[in-house]
């Protein structure tokens, strides 16, 4: 897995994590995440589906019910933790940013 | 008109971009792809419209799984979603298409797409080129090692120098491609992150793909025909090709029937599995019997006897073969009948030929004498100090430092008359052996009488003009 294994998430792997802090079927995401960005982000269904599998190989996310072909999913602990990582990463760059500019 | 065709792919199935362009232009012109193959493609005739298409590399998939299973179907489900439809799955490579040319493409993230190349990559050609490599390497050591311990059979046999530039040949091929994909997946990591850009597989290496399994391909036809004559080598040959054809063909069909027949990819694998293994035993048990049965030394053995004659019911083969020197030449004795003239090693590569004779009385108890005679050819000035060291290794036993007096050595003596330029005899203690090193500028000669008279200074002018020319 890239990224050293989730030391960092690519935009894609973060919406996903977001979007399953509630629970959620994996195809409802595909939805969610454009219209949570104002369609700046979208994410393949090839990828959608790949980074389901590792997340939840990694333990960061888990099945919560199957029903015919659709399965929801929900993150755990360690999902929510690396999630908060990621979070305060991108507010350091934020305000590393603004400290920079702001001297301009 | 046609409904179907096959198309032969110059490009490789780890060259997504190209692959989907194709597709793209065969949409265009009314062809849809029907089967994968990693050569031909199969087409059927449709309408005519402008599709985009999409090939993704299945990580999870399970050649030995009945298709489609749970894990295809989801995948299926999620790209149905954007309206991308399959129309080929082969496990690994899943091609989609799509009406909607601005469709949100089916991988979007960058670093997962170099993940999946590298991880398809590593399942279709890593595994053999490390095994290939591997193998190479453990065999290469073991030839060397044998050049090291009998320089001048190895040298001299053409089969054994062709195979040894070959196995160093598809070693340095598995090593490059090994290598170069490493490269790329360093670069590839680097870029994903920092542009959010793929940078592609290196493409068109199936031309070399092609001409590696070639190789390969000689390199056991040459191992064959380096135990067999050629006639039976080719047997041998056509019979490892025909039995590989078969299990290839038939592991297929197994592998097929288990997933029709609904088992799970699990007991499919085990399945396939216990039949290469047994397959492999059985190929190895027939190999064997084969060489032993069909193999006579081929290229250790340059002649047939004329007839075999019963001593003491021990057998004896008689050969007629034509020597440059023979006893009668030295001893001027007339005895054609009574022995056997064989040319039990004649071998040329182009660093040196190499002979090994010998003259014998047909009966052992005779009282007639006999001569053994190994002759080198040294092509390249480098290799005449290799094969001096050899031969005096093969005349000579070294027994160590705690050696009593009375050990076999080299003495030189007077190459004069042998018109050579160093000249050693064999002696074992004080006993002077009629057994000769004589040293020429491109030829070395180990000669051995089994006859306890002198040789005259005339013999020894023969010798030197049979093989100091």
């Amino acid at each position: 897995m890239p990224r050293m294994k989730f030391q960092t998430l690519t935009e894609q792997m973060f919406y996903i994590l977001l979007c399953l802090r509630q629970e959620c079927y994996g195809l409802d995401i595909l939805d969610k995440i454009p219209t949570m960005t104002e369609h700046r982000v979208k994410v393949g269904s090839g990828t959608l589906y790949t980074l389901l599998e590792q997340f939840r190989e990694e333990g960061l996310i888990r099945e919560t019910k199957v029903e015919g072909r659709r399965r929801s999913y929900l993150i755990t602990d360690q999902g929510e933790e690396l999630l908060k990582r990621e979070y305060g990463r991108i507010l350091a760059q934020v305000e590393d940013y603004q400290r920079f500019c702001g001297k301009e | 008109m046609k409904e179907t065709k096959k198309c032969f792919v110059g490009f490789s199935l780890s060259d997504q971009e190209c692959m989907e362009a194709y597709l793209e232009e065969q949409a265009e012109q009314g062809w849809m792809l029907e089967k994968l193959g990693s050569m031909f493609w199969q087409f059927r005739r449709t309408e005519s419209k402008k599709l985009r298409f999409a090939v993704l590399y299945f990580a999870n998939a399970d050649e030995y799984q009945p298709q489609p299973n749970e894990t295809l179907n989801e995948l299926y489900m999620f790209c149905e979603h954007d309206g991308w439809v399959p129309i080929n799955n082969t496990g690994r490579i899943q091609i989609f298409c799509n009406e909607d040319t601005e469709a949100t493409p089916i991988e979007t993230d960058p670093a997962v797409k170099v993940e999946l190349l590298n991880h398809m990559w590593k399942k279709s050609k890593g595994f053999g080129l490390w095994l290939a490599l591997l193998t190479v390497l453990f065999q290469l050591g073991l030839d060397v090692w044998m050049i090291g311990n009998m320089p001048l059979n190895r040298l001299s046999n053409p089969y054994m120098v062709t195979v040894l530039w070959l196995e160093i040949l598809i070693a340095v091929y598995a090593t490059v491609v090994i290598l170069q994909h490493a490269v790329w997946y360093r670069k590839a990591r680097r870029k994903a992150n920092e542009e959010q850009a793929v940078l592609p597989l290196p493409s068109g290496d199936w031309m070399f793909g092609v001409g590696w399994f070639l190789a390969m391909l000689a390199v056991i036809s040459l191992r064959i025909f380096s135990v067999c004559r050629i006639h039976r080598g080719i047997v041998i040959l056509l019979g490892t090709c025909l039995f590989i054809c078969a299990i290839a063909f038939f592991l297929q069909y197994a592998i097929a029937h288990g997933k029709r027949k609904g088992i799970s990819g699990r007991k499919n694998r085990g399945r396939s599995t216990g039949i290469l293994v047994v397959s492999c035993v059985i190929y190895g048990l027939l190999f064997g019997f084969a060489l032993v049965t069909l193999g006579d030394g081929g290229y250790l053995r340059s002649s047939e006897p004329i007839a075999t004659r019963e001593n003491d019911a021990v057998p004896f083969d008689i050969y007629r073969d034509k020597l440059p020197l023979t006893l009668e030449a030295l001893w001027g004795e007339n005895v054609n009948g009574e022995y056997s003239y064989e040319m039990r090693i004649d071998n040329s590569s182009f660093l040196l030929d190499y002979q090994t004779m010998v003259q014998q009385p047909c009966d052992p108890k005779s009282s007639l004498s006999s001569m053994n005679c190994s002759v080198v050819k040294v092509k390249k000035v480098w290799m005449y100090g290799i094969c001096e060291q050899q031969l005096k290794k093969e005349m000579t036993h070294d027994y160590g430092e705690d050696a009593e007096e009375d050990f076999e050595r080299l003495l030189a003596v007077d190459a004069t008359a042998w018109n050579a330029k160093k000249v050693y005899r064999l002696c074992h203690g004080d006993d002077m052996r009629n057994e000769f090193l004589l040293c020429y500028d491109r030829c070395l000669v180990k000669i051995r009488f089994e006859e306890d008279a002198e040789l005259t200074e005339k013999q020894m002018r023969i010798i030197g003009e049979v093989f100091g020319k």
